[in-house]
C-alpha cells in the first residue's frame, strides 16, 4: 500500500506546503489503533515490573488500585485529546505548555516527558536483559545462565547491547510490518491468558504456592491502609496505563478520524484492563502476597515477578512467558524511543533546545539526532544506577510513576487554562476541556507531592537509600533539578524561546492553534 | 511520461537529480522529484510529528525544484511526497501513478568517486524494477555536465529488442546518436545492425573483446555525458528488472549513468552475459 501526498507547486505560501490529504491509503485502520496501543502499553512487561512493587505498597488491593490508576489516566487523556487537536505538534506536552504556561512550565513539562521516557528506556531494556537469560537457560536446559543476569558487568553489558540495536532501528526507522506487529501483539496477549489460566488450575489443584482465596476487598480501593500507600499504589498504576494516550494522538492517520481513535482507545483500554485484573486476581489467589519465597511481597523476586513464577505456574511453558516479555520489551523499546525524540525535536525547533535536536535525517527521516541523545542518556543511566543499586529496576519505576503524574498533571492544567474561554461553550467542551482534565490533573499532582514527600523515607520502595535519603526522593529530585539547571543553561545561551519569540502564551480561540505549526 | 527522480536531501540525492535534470533537459520529459515517506508501522503515528516531517520535506522538495528549474522549464517540473511501506515500493507505485519512463536512483555513501556506488535501495530496485531504471555515479552532480552526448548500449551475442528500442528512443528523444559496444571473447568481430531499430538515430557499432569484463570495457572509450544502457539477466521476471553478473560487472567499471531495462517476456535474456 502506498499513496501520494500531493505537494503542487502552485500551493501558497501560508499553506506551509502542509497537505493531509491522500493519507487514507495507508491510514490506520480500528485494528491497528488497538495494536498500535496495546504493543506500546507492553502489558506483558508493564506487570512484571510493577506488580511486586504494587503488592508492596497496597497488598491485596492491587485490582482496586488499577481500576483507580486508570481513573486520573483517563481524565488527564480527555483534556490531551483536545489539545492535540487544537495544537497537534511534534512536543504535545511541551508545546502546550508552553503555550498555556509560558517557556518555564512549558520547558519542564517538556523535561518531565523526555525524562520520564529516558527512565523507562532503561527500565524497559533492563527487564529484556533479565528475560534474555532466563530464555537462553530455559532453552538449553542450563537453569544457571539465568544467574549471569545478576552479574552487573553481564547485565549492564548486554543491557548496552540492547539499547545499540534499539537504538539503530529507530534512528533509521525500521519499521516491522503490519503483519508482524499483529502477531506480536496476539502472543503477548494469548500467552497472558495463559499464564493466568494456569495459575487458576494450579490453584483449583491445591498446589498453589499460598492460596489466598478471592475475596471482594480486592476491588475496594478504600481498603488500602493509608493515603501515603493509596499514592503510591497509584503513581504505579498509571505507569501500566502510560503509552495508552498514543491512540488518542493519531486522528489524522486514522481510516476515520471522527471515530477510529476514540474507539480505539475504549477498546484498547478495555482489553488492557481486563487483562490485567485477571492477571492480577490470578497471580494473588496463587503466590498471595507473602514474602516467602514465591510471594509477591518478597523484595527478591519483586521488581520482576514473571521471572520468579513463571516456572512453577507454567512449567516447561515458562518459556513462553521469557518470549513473551522479551518481545513485548523489545518492540516497546523501539516505540518509546520515538517519544523523546519527537518531543526534543520540537524543542529544538522552537529553541527551546540547541538547534541539532531539530534535525530530521535527510535519508531516514527521523529525529536522528534526538534519538541519539536519548539513546546515550539512558544507556549511562541505565549502567550508573546498576552499580549504584541493586534495586534498580524497582526504584526506576517508582520514580518513573512520579515523573509522568508531574508532566501529565501539567498537561492536564495546560488543557484546563489553554481553553479557559472555551469551555463554557458547550457541555461536551465543558467535561472535556475543564472538569475531566482538572479533576485527573489535581490527582496526578497530589499523588505527585505525596510520592515525593513519602519517598524522601530511607525504606521507601526498595529500601535504597544513598546519606539517609530514599533513592527514589533522590533521582526524582535529580532528574527535576537537573531539568531546572539545564533550562537556565539554556536560558543564557539560547534566550529566543524564553522570551517567547517562538511561542507565545495564549489561549485557544476555538479553532485549530496556528501560532504553533511553524514553517521551516 | 516523464523521468522520476528518487530524491533525498543526500549527496546521493543530489546525483540523482542531476542525472534527472539532463536527461529531462536533453529529452524534453517533464521530471517528477519524489521523496518516499514510510508509513508508521510499529511506532505511534503522531499528527503533529508527521506535520513536521512533511514541512521538512516539503523544504527539501523545494530547494530541490529550485535547482532543477535554473535548466528547466518551470512547468516541467514536479514534486512529490509518497507515503510507502518501503522505499522501493513507494517508488514503484510513483513511477506507475505518475506513468514515469525511467527512475533515476544515487547510489551509496561509500563508492569511488565517479563510479556507480549501488546503495541497499539500488540494490533491491535493480533485482526488481518494473520501470527502467538509472543509476548516478557517485559525485556526478560536481562534473557540471549537461545533457546527454550519446546513448550506448551494451550487447552480447543476442540483441534483446526491449533494450536497443529504449536507447534508440532515448537517443532519438536527445537527438543525439546512439552506439552499440558488443562484449565479444577475444579474436572475434560483432556485426550489430542498426537497421533493425528503424529510427532516424545515427547508429555507430563498435566490438570490445577481452577475456573479462574489465579487459572488454578498457577498450571502451567513454564521453563524460554519455550514458549505458544494459539489459536485465534472463534470470529476470518478465517486465521486472534482474541485475545479471555481466551486468554486474560493468556497472562497477564505468564512469557513466547507467540505466538497467526490463525485458519483455519475448525478449532472449540477458546479452552480455550470453556473449561471454
Amino acid at each position: 500500500m502506498s499513496h501520494p501526498v500531493e505537494v503542487t507547486p502552485e500551493m501558497e505560501a501560508s499553506d506551509s506546503g502542509l497537505s493531509r490529504k491522500g493519507l487514507s491509503a495507508g491510514s490506520v485502520g480500528l485494528l491497528g489503533a488497538i495494536v498500535i496501543g496495546i504493543s506500546c502499553i507492553a502489558p506483558a512487561y508493564a506487570l512484571t515490573a510493577t506488580l511486586g512493587p504494587t503488592v508492596s505498597e497496597v497488598g491485596f488491593q492491587v485490582p482496586a488500585i488499577m481500576i483507580v490508576g486508570f481513573v486520573p489516566m483517563l481524565l488527564v487523556a480527555l483534556g490531551y485529546r483536545e489539545l492535540n487537536r487544537a495544537m497537534p505538534d511534534s512536543g504535545t506536552s511541551f508545546t502546550w505548555a508552553t503555550r498555556a504556561f509560558g517557556p518555564y512550565l512549558g520547558w519542564m513539562a517538556g523535561w518531565g516527558l523526555v525524562s520520564a521516557t529516558i527512565l523507562v528506556l532503561s527500565n524497559l531494556a533492563g527487564i529484556a536483559v533479565e528475560f534474555l537469560y532466563l530464555l537462553v537457560a530455559q532453552v538449553t536446559g542450563n537453569a544457571g545462565i539465568a544467574d549471569w543476569s545478576s552479574n552487573v558487568w553481564i547485565n549492564v553489558l548486554t543491557c548496552l547491547a540492547f539499547m545499540a540495536v534499539a537504538t539503530a532501528i529507530a534512528y533509521r526507522d525500521m519499521q516491522t510490518t503490519q503483519r508482524f506487529q499483529y502477531v506480536l501483539v496476539t502472543f503477548q496477549v494469548a500467552v497472558l491468558v495463559i499464564f493466568a489460566g494456569a495459575a487458576v488450575w494450579r490453584i483449583g489443584r491445591g498446589e498453589a504456592f499460598d492460596a489466598s482465596p478471592v475475596e471482594l476487598s480486592w476491588f475496594n480501593p478504600l481498603a488500602v491502609e493509608s493515603f501515603s500507600l493509596f499514592a503510591a499504589g497509584v503513581a504505579l498504576s498509571i505507569f501500566i496505563f502510560w503509552g495508552w494516550d498514543v491512540t488518542l494522538t493519531m486522528n489524522e492517520e486514522t481510516t476515520n478520524p471522527e471515530k477510529t481513535p476514540g474507539r480505539a482507545a475504549a477498546l484498547t483500554v478495555v482489553i488492557i484492563v481486563t487483562l490485567y485484573l485477571l492477571m492480577a486476581v490470578a497471580l494473588i489467589a496463587f503466590a498471595g502476597t507473602g514474602t516467602g519465597e514465591l510471594g509477591l511481597g518478597n523484595p527478591d523476586i519483586q521488581e520482576n515477578v514473571f521471572m520468579a513464577l513463571a516456572e512453577p505456574i507454567l512449567g516447561p511453558l515458562a518459556l513462553l512467558v521469557s518470549l513473551a516479555v522479551l518481545s513485548s520489551s523489545t518492540a516497546s523499546l523501539q516505540s518509546t524511543f520515538v517519544s523523546p525524540a519527537r518531543t526534543m525535536l520540537a524543542m529544538g525547533h522552537y529553541g527551546a533546545l540547541p538547534a541539532s535536536f531539530a534535525r530530521i535525517h535527510p535519508r531516514f527521516l527521523t529525529p536522528g539526532y534526538a534519538v541519539l541523545v536519548s539513546s546515550v542518556v539512558a544507556s549511562t543511566f541505565y549502567a550508573v544506577m546498576r552499580f549504584i543499586s541493586e534495586n534498580v529496576l524497582w526504584d526506576t519505576i517508582t520514580a518513573l510513576g512520579m515523573m509522568i503524574c508531574f508532566y501529565y498533571g501539567l498537561t492536564a492544567f495546560a488543557s484546563v487554562w489553554y481553553f479557559r474561554t472555551q469551555f463554557a461553550l458547550s457541555a461536551r467542551n465543558f467535561v472535556f476541556m475543564f472538569l475531566a482534565p482538572l479533576i485527573g490533573g489535581f490527582v496526578l499532582l497530589v499523588v505527585f507531592f505525596q510520592t515525593l514527600f513519602d519517598s524522601m523515607d530511607p525504606d521507601y520502595g526498595s529500601g535504597s537509600a544513598v546519606g539517609g535519603v530514599g533513592l527514589v526522593f533522590l533521582l526524582g529530585m535529580a532528574v527535576l533539578l537537573s531539568g531546572v539547571g539545564i533550562m537556565l543553561y539554556q536560558r543564557a545561551r539560547m534566550p529566543g524561546f524564553f522570551r517567547g519569540e517562538t511561542i507565545t502564551q495564549g489561549v485557544s480561540d476555538g479553532q485549530e492553534d496556528m501560532t504553533v505549526t511553524l514553517p521551516e | 511520461v516523464s523521468f522520476l527522480v528518487a530524491y533525498s536531501d543526500t549527496p546521493a540525492g543530489r546525483d540523482a537529480l542531476s542525472v534527472g535534470v539532463r536527461y529531462a533537459d536533453a529529452t524534453g520529459e517533464s521530471l517528477d522529484i519524489v521523496v518516499v515517506r514510510l508509513f508508521e508501522r510499529s511506532t505511534p503515528p503522531l499528527d503533529g510529528y508527521t506535520r513536521h516531517v512533511e514541512a521538512v520535506t516539503r523544504g527539501w522538495l523545494d530547494k530541490a525544484a529550485d535547482r532543477a528549474r535554473r535548466v528547466l522549464r518551470p512547468e516541467q517540473v514536479r514534486i512529490h511526497q509518497w507515503m510507502a511501506d518501503s522505499v522501493s515500493e513507494g517508488l514503484f507505485d510513483a513511477a506507475a501513478t505518475l506513468g514515469s519512463s525511467l527512475v533515476v536512483v544515487g547510489g551509496a555513501n561509500d563508492g569511488v568517486r565517479g563510479r556507480l556506488a549501488v546503495s541497499s535501495l539500488a540494490r533491491v530496485m535493480l533485482h526488481s524494477s518494473p520501470v527502467p531504471l538509472a543509476l548516478a555515479p557517485r559525485r556526478i552532480r560536481k562534473l557540471k555536465l549537461s545533457g546527454i552526448s550519446r546513448v550506448t548500449v551494451a550487447l552480447g551475442s543476442h540483441e534483446p529488442e526491449t533494450v536497443v528500442a529504449f536507447a534508440a528512443g532515448l537517443a532519438e528523444r536527445a537527438g543525439r546518436p546512439a552506439r552499440a559496444v558488443t562484449l565479444v571473447d577475444p579474436g572475434q568481430d560483432a556485426s550489430f545492425k542498426p537497421a533493425a531499430v528503424g529510427t532516424t538515430v545515427a547508429w555507430t557499432s563498435e566490438s570490445a573483446p577481452g577475456e573479462t569484463v574489465s579487459e572488454a570495457l578498457a577498450q571502451v572509450s567513454w564521453e563524460p555525458s554519455e550514458v549505458l544502457v544494459l539489459g536485465s539477466s534472463r534470470l529476470a521476471t518478465a517486465g521486472r528488472i534482474f541485475l545479471g553478473s555481466t551486468a554486474g560487472k560493468i556497472l562497477r567499471e564505468v564512469p557513466v549513468p547507467v540505466i538497467m531495462v526490463p525485458l519483455r517476456s519475448d525478449d532472449q535474456g540477458d546479452d552480455p552475459d550470453g556473449g561471454q
